[in-house]
């Protein structure tokens, strides 16, 4: 996949799926989801108080008769009542409206009605790249804040599920480090990327191909790969860069972002059904493109 | 290619003779390994130590062109031992009657020593029915319980010996009790950790592997029964073990069970260490010497 309207055109493709808007009286969150129900990608139950939805349904010229409505008055109750929704089957993706993160996140995590499926949450952001070669995931830009060996094993096994989900069938993996070179004792996320490699190689990670150390270089530019002579078939050729911690991820995520090099479409995962929780701060098309990538996921 | 003791001994005897410096002679066993090693071709000995012991014991077994340095103080033949070979009048460095700690730290001196690599290293070349070639074990006679860069400098200071074995790019295996990579037992992820050193040109050339449990090295049918794929299999050059105590184990076992035959040598310093044991038999002896002179032209 080269492009991010390719993913949209996948959540096309899949049939009855269902978004669970928790405070579905937020402008953009609404514009995102009206894109995709006309777009034929999903429908929408809108949570929230129906009259402030009204409101911003009729300013922003949506329809709401398309929308299945669960009024709740009380806001404390919007998460809860929404993924919930979720949870029993009647909506196949969870997305984030007018709520705070922390409730909107307890929400995920609650035992009885939440969507906790035993694994670990990660963030997982899809980048179309002009000048790569296609589609760039990034993990783990807002979750996790330093993974350990064992966190990071399931923080790709998350992503590359995800991507299987697109077509990738055996995803490249890169475990992104400051150099490509083991360096016993004084990089600990080379040793990891070195073992992650060789769980890999053993039949511990499945389902995709996983290189590291590798730099950023040469995971994902064949020829910076080549002059330092590393023989990988994942380097230069990277479907999926795993960071060691956040602050690289999140640097990675911004610098694409904010010097607008690339658009992104971002989700949650490693939860029972996608969960997709924008910024505000999110251009449209990252919004919308999320939302896509929450249905094409699920 | 080297790929048994026959053959070493032969090739020791080519060439003009090793000078061999032996750091306090006053021996008979040790005498007798030379006279021998010396009568096939092998070395011309270089004899620090006391004159008045010296002597007679040559006399003995008519060893008539051995030269005589005249020391008597243990550190005074260390030092002096040690100077013959960074001026250039030996090739390589035999343990007599001196105790080992003297002779090691004087190897080790920052200044006056032998230092070539990061640590120095034993490495045990045994020949053992069964299996097809010559088994460098390492390190079952210095290195406690080495780290990842420890095993790494463990490795290149084994691939000398390799090399002097005529092996260009040796097989190292890495042994642990199971194929698995489990954080419980370290030496699988240092075994992978070397893997990927190895495939960065971080090592000297060599292919490594692991972890690899010891009947997936001896046995055939133990690889085809766990379903393994290894070009280890009894084709190994090079086993590393995780720590001292299981090489001992290991190499001893050989010795006494097996009836292996073994050469030891002591490497990472600017030339290899004979460094024999007071049990070690008299071909011990000659083999080891064997070993050191096809060695210390690396």
């Amino acid at each position: 996949m080269k492009t991010l309207s390719e993913i949209i055109e996948l959540a096309r493709e899949l049939p009855g799926r269902k978004v669970s808007l928790a405070g579905a009286d937020e402008e953009d969150a609404l514009i995102a989801l009206e894109k995709a129900r006309s777009g034929g990608l999903a429908d929408g139950v809108l949570v929230g108080d129906k009259d402030k939805i009204a409101q911003v349904a009729n300013k922003i010229d949506v329809d709401l008769s398309n929308y299945e409505i669960v009024h709740e008055g009380n806001p404390k109750n919007f998460c809860k009542t929404a993924v919930s929704l979720v949870n029993e089957g009647k909506a196949d993706v969870f997305m984030k409206g007018l709520v705070s993160t922390a409730d909107f996140m307890r929400a995920v995590l609650d035992k009885k009605v939440g969507l906790l499926s035993g694994g670990l949450l990660s963030h997982l952001a899809i980048f179309e790249i002009p000048s790569y070669h296609k589609l760039l995931a990034v993990t783990d830009a807002a979750i996790n804040i330093n993974p350990s060996l064992g966190e990071k094993v399931k923080i790709i096994a998350n992503s590359v599920s995800v991507l299987h989900k697109l077509g990738v069938e055996n995803p490249k993996v890169a475990c992104v480090c400051a150099v490509e070179k083991v360096n016993p004792g004084k990089m600990p996320c080379t040793e990891d990327a070195a073992i992650l490699a060789g769980m890999n190689k053993t039949g511990i990670i499945k389902g995709c191909m996983v290189d590291g150390p590798l730099g950023l270089d040469n995971a994902i530019n064949a020829d910076a790969a080549k002059i330092k002579k590393i023989e990988s078939e994942v380097a230069g050729d990277a479907d999926l860069v795993i960071f060691p911690e956040i602050v690289s991820a999140n640097v990675m995520y911004k610098s694409l972002s904010y010097l607008n090099l690339a658009p992104c479409a971002a989700i949650v995962v490693g939860t029972s059904a996608p969960v997709v929780l924008t910024s505000r701060a999110d251009s449209e098309k990252v919004k919308f493109s999320s939302l896509a990538l929450g249905i094409a996921s699920s | 290619m080297i790929e048994n003791f026959e053959q070493l001994k032969k090739a020791a005897c080519k060439g003009e003779g090793k000078k061999l410096v032996v750091a306090d002679a006053a021996g008979k066993s040790v005498i007798e390994a030379l006279k021998q090693a010396h009568d096939m071709g092998m070395i011309s000995p270089l004899l620090v130590g006391d004159k008045a012991k010296i002597e007679p014991l040559l006399e003995e077994v008519s060893l008539n062109e051995a030269q005589i340095v005249h020391e008597t103080d243990p550190n005074a033949i260390a030092a002096k031992s040690i100077s013959l070979i960074r001026d250039g009048e030996g090739d390589m460095l035999m343990k007599g009657k001196l105790s080992t700690p003297i002779l090691m730290k004087a190897v080790l001196d920052k200044e006056k020593g032998l230092r070539k690599g990061k640590l120095l290293s034993h490495t045990a070349i045994m020949g053992v029915e069964g299996y097809p070639k010559l088994l460098i074990v390492t390190d079952g006679g210095i290195v406690i319980n080495p780290d990842l860069a420890e095993k790494a400098s463990i490795l290149n200071n084994a691939y000398d010996v390799a090399k002097g074995l005529g092996i260009d790019t040796p097989r190292v295996a890495c042994l642990a009790a199971i194929e698995k990579i489990t954080d419980k037992q370290p030496e699988t992820l240092h075994a992978v950790q070397l893997t990927k050193m190895a495939e960065r040109h971080q090592l000297q050339p060599m292919i490594v592997e692991g972890p690899i449990a010891a009947d997936v090295l001896l046995s055939e049918d133990a690889a085809k029964a766990k379903g393994i794929e290894t070009d280890m299999t009894l084709n190994a050059d090079i086993a590393l073990v995780p720590n001292i105590a299981v090489g001992n184990v290991m190499v001893k076992s050989l010795i006494y069970l097996a009836g292996a035959k073994v050469a030891g040598l002591v490497m990472g310093a600017s030339c290899p260490i004979v460094l024999l044991s007071r049990s070690d038999t008299a071909e011990i002896k000659l083999l080891s010497i064997a070993a050191g002179c096809l060695t210390s032209s690396i």
